[in-house]
């Protein structure tokens, strides 16, 4: 008799699941258009804004914000974060439980996008949304818009104009300064050149390793990647994604790759990035490509020899228009607002997201405690301790950047993918036409399956 | 007596069960379903049939799946031979009356203690290191699929055979001496003692431990991402870090096919267990 219950409760809880499983999507059938978010000040009220942070180290800033938010406004913030690299699964899990939804988190791009298209609200007509200063820190569809970027970052070739100075004085130097330094050729020049001088110069090599493992190759796959990517949409005009890759400026990409391959401290090449920019704080190197985000790496090496006036991005010359070279700046990170919250939680949202950016206190806080270069042109350029953010906003300011293109690549496994042949190829078990072919058709790849 | 125990065994059930119908039988059924949908939040899921099978097997240009088994396989024939034999060595050695067995015995334990992700990075800092002075500087253990094969059965051998070794000893010891005093008295060589009395008597210890290290070796998975992370190009991805791998991706589609590859693994894993389990049961020597 027992058994027969237990046999049966059993079964009951399994086919329980299977509905759990399928039955919910019934009720809303996808909706292609997204609606506009509500806004509306009385019902933000009784809102509740639940944020769900993609970066770890913003936690406590984020924190204080909502708290001082709050206080102001009597309006409730929750604020959560994902641990490290967990960003898309807590995301997941998060949207899963009904109740629990997140009102705002982010999205890093067009990718992002495709796979939250029905749980973005649209957002073009926000005051904020008209305020940004460029329209690739907006995510679109159309002329509607879904995402919004809450910081700038950048990258470039991160110098230390300390050793290219000491450089300088050398006999039969090619530059006589860093500024010198226009075009791709004078680069490989003066690479080849200080090169032959290490001892003098008192460095191991040029670059910082060309950190190769899989964790850590990043800076090439992703980064790099956009130099390519840029040039070829613009020649093409592409603006959102493509389903295929032409590749047609892998020798802009292979020109700097070769040129960090032959000049860089070869035997470290399975450290983390980290190591790397401690080469250069160390002043065992010259240049090292990384972002803004580097500076606390940097200055925070002991024995560190890099001071902040010495430290600035060279843009990416690599014999593919240089004279309007600049270092990259964009985000990965764009704010969207859930458009399966109620309304009044949408409207809380919103309003938060203004007060952040355009209240004097929430100004402040993004300036000081959150340091984002805000993308919005009631932020007026100031100047921070991190010397690099200071020429990012300077660059930007003179619209002398490349916006970030590689949102649009496909999906982390084509850049494990690129990476690996990235590897093999430094390695000499790969020839630069495989690296081309395998980019191609992979990318060719990896859409169809996002697409099927 | 056993009238109450029958009458209210459930309710003593029951917490247990409510527990595993929780964190296995559910997610286990959604699992099976998912793998014939496409999806990218469990909760709404597309029925899409058997469209991820049959893209593992016919439309995979890279054979992913396959290769990863062929190479899980491959490794666990490798490390099982390897951890058994020298954790059984191991157990007869300090099985005899020498100085310091117990200490040895705590040695031999302790990797095994150590977690998965901690001893990978560690051995591929240590097997970097030796690569660099014995073949070139510049040779990584990502550089070649022969270094991440064989870096992961060092790795395995090392972390597991303290274990097996534990599991051999008690087997051994529980050998009367009875037993082997009369095979000696008998004219047995140590080899006919060996093969005769030994192993047929520690029979059971036998099939634990290959019960453990096979599904072990096929569920590897920590070690497998911190030592190798599938470089180079995905050539040392075991099944699992395979999965991992393929569900990392806003493809709705692959994330049923990561699903599906699951499910698949799951068969054979619990295949391969019963298969073992029952031929070694058959020979186990009934006391």
């Amino acid at each position: 008799m027992m058994k027969k219950v237990l046999a049966l409760a059993l079964s009951l809880a399994m086919v329980l699941t299977m509905f759990a499983a399928c039955g919910s999507k019934k009720e809303d059938e996808k909706k292609a258009t997204a609606k506009p978010v509500v806004n509306d000040e009385e019902a933000a009220k009784n809102g509740e804004v639940r944020m769900l942070n993609f970066k770890p180290e913003q936690d406590d800033a984020f924190k204080e914000a909502a708290e001082a938010f709050t206080k102001e406004t009597g309006i409730k913030v929750k604020v959560e974060t994902a641990a490290n690299n967990e960003y898309e699964s807590t995301l997941k899990t998060k949207m899963a439980s009904k109740d629990d939804m997140p009102s705002l988190f982010t999205i890093n791009g067009p990718m992002g996008y495709n796979a939250w298209k029905e749980y973005c609200s649209d957002i073009t007509e926000l005051d904020l949304v008209k305020k940004v200063t460029d329209q690739g820190y907006l995510v679109k569809n159309g002329d509607k818009v879904f995402g919004v970027a809450n910081c700038v970052e950048g990258y470039g070739i991160i110098y230390n104009n300390g050793i290219i100075k000491k450089y300088c004085e050398t006999e039969g130097a090619v530059i006589t300064s860093v500024d010198d330094i226009k075009d791709f050729e004078t680069l490989k020049k003066v690479c080849a050149d200080m090169d032959a001088k290490k001892a003098a110069l008192g460095i191991d090599a040029v670059f910082a390793s060309t950190t190769l493992e899989h964790s850590d190759d990043w800076r090439w796959k992703t980064h790099l990647n956009n130099i390519p990517l840029f040039y070829e949409f613009k020649e093409d005009g592409v603006t959102g994604t493509v389903d295929e890759i032409k590749f047609s400026k892998n020798g802009a990409f292979k020109n700097l790759f070769d040129l960090y391959l032959a000049y860089d401290i070869k035997e470290e090449r399975d450290k983390s990035t980290d190591d790397a920019m401690v080469q250069l704080a160390k002043g065992r190197c010259v240049f090292a490509q990384n972002g803004t985000w580097a500076w606390g790496t940097i200055s925070g090496t002991d024995g560190n020899v890099v001071k902040a006036e010495d430290c600035g991005f060279l843009p990416f010359f690599c014999g593919e228009d240089d004279a309007n070279a600049g270092i990259c700046a964009g985000t990965e990170n764009f704010f969207a607002i859930n458009a399966k919250v109620s309304e009044a939680d949408q409207s809380a949202t919103v309003q938060f997201l203004t007060w952040l950016y355009t209240s004097e206190k929430g100004m402040d806080l993004v300036k000081n405690k959150l340091q984002f270069i805000a993308p919005f042109n009631n932020f007026k350029a100031e100047t921070s301790p991190n010397p690099l953010i200071n020429q990012l906003a300077a660059d930007s300011a003179a619209g002398k950047v490349i916006p970030w293109k590689f949102q649009v690549i496909p999906s982390e496994a084509w850049k494990d993918t690129f990476g690996a042949n990235l590897k093999a190829y430094a390695e000499g078990s790969m020839s630069w036409d495989e690296v081309v072919e395998s980019y191609k058709t992979e990318w060719a790849d990896q859409m169809a399956l996002l697409n099927k | 007596m056993e009238k109450s125990i029958r009458k209210y065994f459930p309710i003593f059930l029951l917490p247990t069960l409510f527990a595993f119908v929780l964190s296995f039988v559910i997610p286990f059924v959604m699992g099976l379903i998912l793998s014939f949908c496409k999806f990218y939040l469990v909760t709404d899921a597309e029925w899409q049939g058997l469209e991820a099978y049959k893209y593992i097997f016919f439309e995979d240009r890279k054979q992913t799946f396959v290769n990863a088994l062929i190479f899980t396989t491959k490794f666990a024939i490798v490390a099982v031979i390897l951890i058994n034999v020298i954790a059984f060595i191991f157990a007869t050695l300090l099985t005899k009356k020498l100085k310091g067995t117990n200490f040895f015995r705590s040695v031999f334990f302790m990797p095994n203690l150590i977690g998965g992700i901690v001893l990978g990075y560690t051995w591929k800092l240590l097997i970097n290191g030796i690569l660099a002075k014995v073949v070139e500087p510049g040779v990584y253990l990502s550089s070649n699929e022969t270094y991440g094969f064989w870096g992961l059965v060092a790795l395995m051998c090392w972390q597991m055979v303290g274990y097996m070794m534990i599991i051999y000893i008690a087997g051994i010891q529980n050998i009367p001496e009875e037993l082997v005093e009369a095979a000696k008295i008998d004219g047995a060589s140590k080899w006919q003692i060996l093969t005769n009395v030994t192993i047929p008597m520690i029979m059971s210890s036998i099939t634990i431990c290959l019960f453990l290290t096979i599904s072990n070796c096929f569920k590897l998975f920590d070690q497998n991402l911190a030592l190798t992370g599938g470089a180079p190009q995905r050539k040392t991805a075991m099944v699992a870090l395979d999965i991992t791998l393929t569900g990392n991706t806003t493809s709705t589609f692959l994330q049923g096919v990561a699903q599906a590859k699951g499910v698949l693994f799951f068969l054979l894993v619990g295949l391969i267990s019963f298969i073992q389990l029952f031929v070694t049961r058959s020979k186990e020597v009934q006391s």
